[in-house]
């Protein structure tokens, strides 16, 4: 898989690449257990510090997207599990207030906004292949 | 007598050699007018174009008029030293040359403010690239076969040889100088042999480790070039190896004096030497061109203007030295020209180039003393 990252962007580095990661597992393009680059050579391969790509890693293996092996390096989690838990709705509710209020603000439909998140979960396969 | 010498020097070093400071220009990625990012698509424009022509012009000028000074020396004083020094003096031309184009360029960018409103994108590949643990691997035991085979063979012969054996030679294959036999004067060439094959070697290493540098605007095919760039180059210097290798085992067998060869198979064999390591650098380059530029693939991608690969000429002194301690990339791909260089931000780099340029050196010494 291919990670775009975009160097005068708003968005810092590390989160950029972190989005394409989860992105990239959600819509299959990274298969479940396939292995990532190791942190020297992502950090090279982009030229960015080793500090950075650590960052992304840490924050992706404490979430459950991958996990990080002392032999065999940096893979995506073989067994994604599921984690829909009470914190991680509340935050999702935070994160849309925001959103959604720009939408709105900005002249957005209530139809426009569930067909663009409908395109979103229509392109994740991942779920319904196991 | 010299002037054979003279014209195996001129057609299979010099000429290459000025042909390629010129033309180099033309085998350049179009998103980079003389190690100075630029857009894909002004890459035709006739400010650019007419810094591709300056270039040219210039460096031929003064090549063809620097080159007709030193051969006319070189013959006057029948001296191939002369000829040699022309080449560093030729090779500081180009330089010239190359770093008043490379500053016209950058003031250029400036002034026309080029990369102002576009998306600047480094985009990398998580997938390895198939480890190239292929048959080509094995092939590295043919250097090494040539190699065992001379230094046997001279061990072998090392008890018959006399008090003195033949330490340089004319071209025509006739001893002008004499050294005492002793073990490093009789190891000196399988010795070289072990220098080069360690440094070639070490080469392909690199080159399997090399970044891979991924065109932001067309990700999918820029990979694939690169890709089969290195391949060709691994080639490259595998071949190089065997045939410097085989060189040597044939000046060592005449060392040992085994075989005393007529001129013509001198001048064959000098030339088979030479040429082959030359021509197949000009080849491969106008094959590959830089990051593989010129190689064809077949890949449909979807094109978007505002993207360009980033803009990072500020790590990049005359668009040459690549000097960023923030990159943990060792081998970086050149801005100009076709090849690696190394990061000078990172020690490992730096003791890296110290000890190549160290073993080319030592296994030199013996061919110029």
């Amino acid at each position: 898989m291919f990670l775009h990252i975009q160097f005068d962007s708003e968005t810092p580095i590390y989160q950029q690449v972190k989005n394409q990661i989860i992105r990239g597992i959600a819509l299959g393009e990274l298969s479940l257990g396939e292995s990532l680059p190791s942190v020297r050579q992502l950090a090279s391969d982009i030229g960015i510090n080793l500090h950075t790509v650590n960052k992304v890693y840490n924050q992706l293996k404490l979430e459950g997207w991958v996990v990080i092996h002392r032999k065999s390096g940096v893979m995506v989690n073989p067994d994604l599990k599921a984690n829909k838990s009470p914190d991680y709705l509340a935050g999702l509710d935070t994160l849309l207030k925001n959103i959604t209020a720009e939408a709105y603000l900005n002249g957005v439909s209530r139809e426009e906004f569930i067909d663009f998140i409908q395109k979103n979960y229509d392109s994740y396969k991942i779920r319904e292949e196991k | 007598m010299f002037l054979i010498v003279f014209l195996l020097y001129l057609i299979t070093i010099y000429i290459p050699l000025v042909l390629i400071g010129i033309f180099l220009p033309l085998l350049m990625k179009k998103t980079l007018l003389f190690g100075v990012v630029i857009p894909e698509e002004l890459s035709d424009r006739e400010e650019v174009v007419e810094i591709r022509k300056r270039y040219i012009r210039n460096s031929s000028i003064s090549a063809i008029f620097i080159s007709i000074v030193i051969n006319i020396f070189a013959i006057m004083f029948q001296s191939m030293d002369v000829l040699l020094m022309g080449i560093i003096v030729l090779i500081v031309l180009f330089g010239i040359n190359y770093v008043d184009v490379h500053k016209k360029a950058k003031t250029l960018k400036a002034e026309k403010k080029w990369t102002i409103d576009k998306k600047q994108m480094v985009v990398v590949n998580t997938s390895k690239p198939e480890e190239e643990k292929n048959s080509l691997s094995y092939y590295w035991g043919l250097p090494l076969l040539i190699m065992l085979f001379t230094f046997l063979f001279t061990f072998v012969q090392y008890s018959g040889l006399s008090e003195e054996i033949p330490h340089q030679f004319d071209i025509v294959g006739n001893p002008v100088s004499y050294r005492q036999t002793n073990f490093w004067n009789v190891f000196l060439l399988p010795l070289t042999q072990l220098g080069i094959s360690i440094t070639f070697y070490g080469v392909y290493k690199i080159l399997q480790k090399a970044k891979i540098s991924i065109q932001a605007r067309r990700p999918l095919a820029s990979f694939i070039q690169n890709q089969l760039a290195k391949k060709y180059w691994i080639v490259y210097i595998l071949i190089t190896n065997v045939v410097l290798n085989l060189y040597l085992a044939y000046i060592q067998l005449t060392v040992l004096e085994v075989i005393t060869p007529t001129t013509a198979v001198n001048v064959l064999i000098y030339g088979f030497g030479v040429a082959i390591p030359v021509i197949g650098a000009i080849y491969v380059s106008m094959k590959t061109g830089q990051s593989g530029n010129r190689i064809k693939v077949d890949v449909a991608e979807e094109v978007d203007d505002e993207i360009i690969d980033r803009d990072d000429d500020q790590h990049w002194k005359w668009g040459l030295f690549y000097y960023n301690p923030h990159d943990p990339t060792v081998f970086i791909e050149k801005r100009f020209g076709i090849g690696w260089t190394i990061n000078w931000g990172r020690p490992l780099g730096i003791v890296l180039v110290l000890g190549t340029i160290a073993i080319i050196m030592v296994s030199l010494i013996p061919l110029f003393r």
